[in-house]
């Protein structure tokens, strides 16, 4: 079952949840979020526009060597564009065991990282100022040292970048996995 | 005093290069009075910028919500003045939060201007607090001024702290003089109680304790301090407070020895009062003043007052409260010795510290200070106010032929790039920012005022930084 949601940018994203806390008696939650497929109409156009522009300014009466450079430099570009582009992220909690998130990459590469149970903390919504704008954000409050009480942070879901209705969607779920006795919070 | 609409709730947007963690009176005026509007229910938000590594968004305490924003001060806190760079983050901010009315604080304050000139752009209300007394003869005051009236030529409403500083800003400014408010500058009575054992039985201490700055007074001082200590052996000094002028302190010190001349260098807000209970007298010697809270704090405390009668001080305490005096020396000089008499032979005339200290509570309080504020943000409120550029150029042709077309100019460019920035980030693609959940009151507030209900216990006013200091 898909909700679909946007994103920071406008773009649709669409949310899964693989696992509900409530099918499980808030054991566990798997939530995923990806990115709509990579739309190729826009980029065929900038090409084509590009390549105009490049023709008006008499690009090609320039030396062969340069051209090559650029060409390659391009490509090289759009190669790792596409390298890091990620599809897909995924938030598996399960109670008593730990936090795993699972970035999927266009390529099909996958990132996992896992964080123990006793060192995870609480899940929250936090926001922060870019130069231009202020965006909210989910992110897991990680014990970095057992003895001390000082806490980390780490942002989930920064290559999707839901808005606020998709994080409390994933908080909620997660709020029930984590904390089942106060999971009837209400969400303003 | 006109009717007003008391179920009316509004969304302040505080703007000010000047919030804690940097102290002074702008600062302390911004937070108190946001708990006091927070208190009345309206919301609040305070965006100033980054203050070292205090960056990013923070929650003070009920709830008041701070921007750090990310942009760097370059001189004396203030940030670059580029008007139109800040322009997307700052639209962000007040769309995400809904605000309703932009409120200024501080002529100083370049993010200030900025804000409330954009609130004006998006349809928004800006109210602009004065805290500061120019004048007019000197290069950098002129320069101030004009930058000002620019400024100011599109605000909805001003607020000055003494009738001086509205008929300066009204001068200095161009403004016209029905969209100018008095609304004075309140203290925390509570933490400024006399404790009159804690004063030396010997000696008389004289305190002083300001910025050490010319616009302080700073060199009136040396000649001062002298003389009173060849004539009186048993009258110290006590200065507190750091500036560019401590140097000229230090020699004095220097000579009559530094059992006579205490000085205690830079001193937070939460000391000043364990300071002023060690004196008997106060002497304030600014050259100019808007309304100066460190005599009120001294009256407080129960101190004399000797000050000079510049700029707002005479309208600030009744004058059986402050001895006045010319800013010179021999006046200021004569009216000190005058003080230390009355201390020394405990003449009649010398009021009771603790009448004076009830005598000051309830005068200037933070709550009236708000509900005066609210009276303002009402009736701008109900103005009407247009983001279309037919309406605001007409507003700078007063402002002069280049600044008025250079300030036309401007108002333009910002026009277009809000346009683009509509385009970029449409307003509904933005996230709403959730309103603070206010946790019931631990306490019935039994007057419309407030009074009691925040001078009663604790002294709830306080940053909660500060308040880890005192505990």
């Amino acid at each position: 079952m898909k909700t679909i949601y946007k994103d920071i940018h406008g773009d649709l994203i669409y949310l899964e949840e693989h696992l509900k806390p409530s099918d499980c008696n808030d054991r566990a939650a798997e939530i995923s979020v990806s990115i709509g497929r990579i739309q190729l109409l826009p980029w065929l156009g900038y090409t084509v526009i590009i390549a105009l522009l490049s023709f008006l300014a008499q690009l090609h009466t320039l030396h062969p060597v340069w051209l090559v450079t650029a060409v390659t430099v391009q490509l090289v570009t759009l190669m790792y564009r596409i390298h890091r582009k990620i599809i897909r992220e995924t938030l598996l909690i399960v109670s008593g065991l730990g936090v795993q998130t699972t970035i999927t990459y266009y390529t099909g590469r996958k990132h996992t990282r896992f964080i123990k149970w006793n060192k995870v903390f609480d899940i929250i919504i936090a926001e922060t100022i870019t130069m231009q704008q202020v965006l909210f954000y989910l992110a897991l409050l990680v014990r970095a040292n057992k003895t001390e009480a000082n806490l980390k942070l780490l942002p989930l879901f920064l290559g999707t970048w839901p808005r606020l209705a998709c994080l409390k969607h994933i908080y909620t779920a997660g709020q029930a996995v984590l904390s089942p006795n106060n999971s009837k919070l209400k969400m303003t | 005093m006109e009717e007003y609409n008391v179920g009316n709730k509004h969304v302040i947007c505080m703007v000010s290069d000047f919030f804690f963690p940097n102290v002074g009176g702008v600062e302390e005026h911004i937070f108190q009075l946001s708990q006091c509007l927070l208190r009345r229910g309206h919301k609040v938000i305070v965006m100033t910028h980054v203050y070292g590594d205090r960056r990013g968004i923070r929650h003070m305490t009920n709830g008041l919500k701070v921007y750090y924003l990310p942009i760097q001060p370059f001189y004396s806190q203030s940030v670059l003045p580029t008007f139109i760079t800040s322009i997307p983050l700052l639209r962000n901010i007040l769309l995400r939060e809904r605000v309703t009315i932009v409120h200024g604080h501080s002529a100083f304050s370049t993010m200030a201007h900025e804000a409330m000139n954009l609130a004006r752009a998006m349809g928004l209300k800006s109210v602009f607090t004065d805290h500061s007394l120019f004048g007019f003869a000197d290069m950098s005051a002129i320069v101030t001024n004009n930058f000002l009236a620019l400024s100011l030529a599109d605000v909805n409403h001003c607020i000055c702290v003494s009738y001086v500083g509205k008929e300066n800003t009204v001068l200095r400014a161009n403004v016209e003089q029905d969209k100018v408010s008095v609304i004075p500058n309140a203290l925390d009575t509570e933490v400024f109680k006399p404790a009159l054992p804690k004063r030396p039985k010997d000696k008389i201490n004289v305190i002083v304790m300001s910025r050490l700055q010319y616009r302080k007074g700073v060199d009136l001082q040396p000649a001062i301090i002298k003389y009173i200590c060849s004539q009186y052996p048993q009258v110290n000094f006590i200065i507190g407070g750091d500036g560019p002028k401590r140097s000229i302190l230090e020699e004095v010190r220097d000579e009559v020895g530094s059992d006579r001349l205490q000085l205690l260098g830079p001193l937070p807000h939460a000391n000043v009062h364990g300071v002023l209970v060690q004196g008997h007298i106060f002497l304030n010697t600014s050259l100019t003043e808007a309304f100066c809270i460190a005599i009120c704090e001294a009256v407080s405390s129960g101190l004399q007052v000797v000050s000079t009668n510049v700029g707002g001080i005479p309208e600030v305490l009744p004058p059986h409260l402050i001895l006045l005096a010319h800013p010179n020396v021999e006046s200021l000089t004569k009216t000190l010795e005058f003080a230390i008499e009355r201390e020394l032979r405990n003449v009649p005339g010398r009021p009771d510290p603790w009448t004076m200290h009830w005598e000051m509570k309830n005068l200037y309080t933070w709550p009236d200070v708000a509900r005066r504020t609210e009276i303002v943000y009402d009736r701008v409120h109900k103005e009407k106010s247009s983001a279309e550029l037919v309406k605001r150029i007409p507003r700078y042709k007063k402002c002069g032929l280049v600044a008025g077309w250079f300030m036309m100019f401007l108002v333009t460019i910002q026009f277009l790039l809000l346009k683009i920035c509509n385009k970029i980030w449409p307003a509904e693609d933005m996230d709403i920012a959730p309103d603070y959940c206010r946790a019931a009151p631990r306490w019935k507030l039994a007057d419309e005022r407030m009074v009691d209900g925040i001078n009663a216990r604790s002294g709830i006013m306080v940053p909660l930084a500060r308040r880890r200091i005192r505990t």
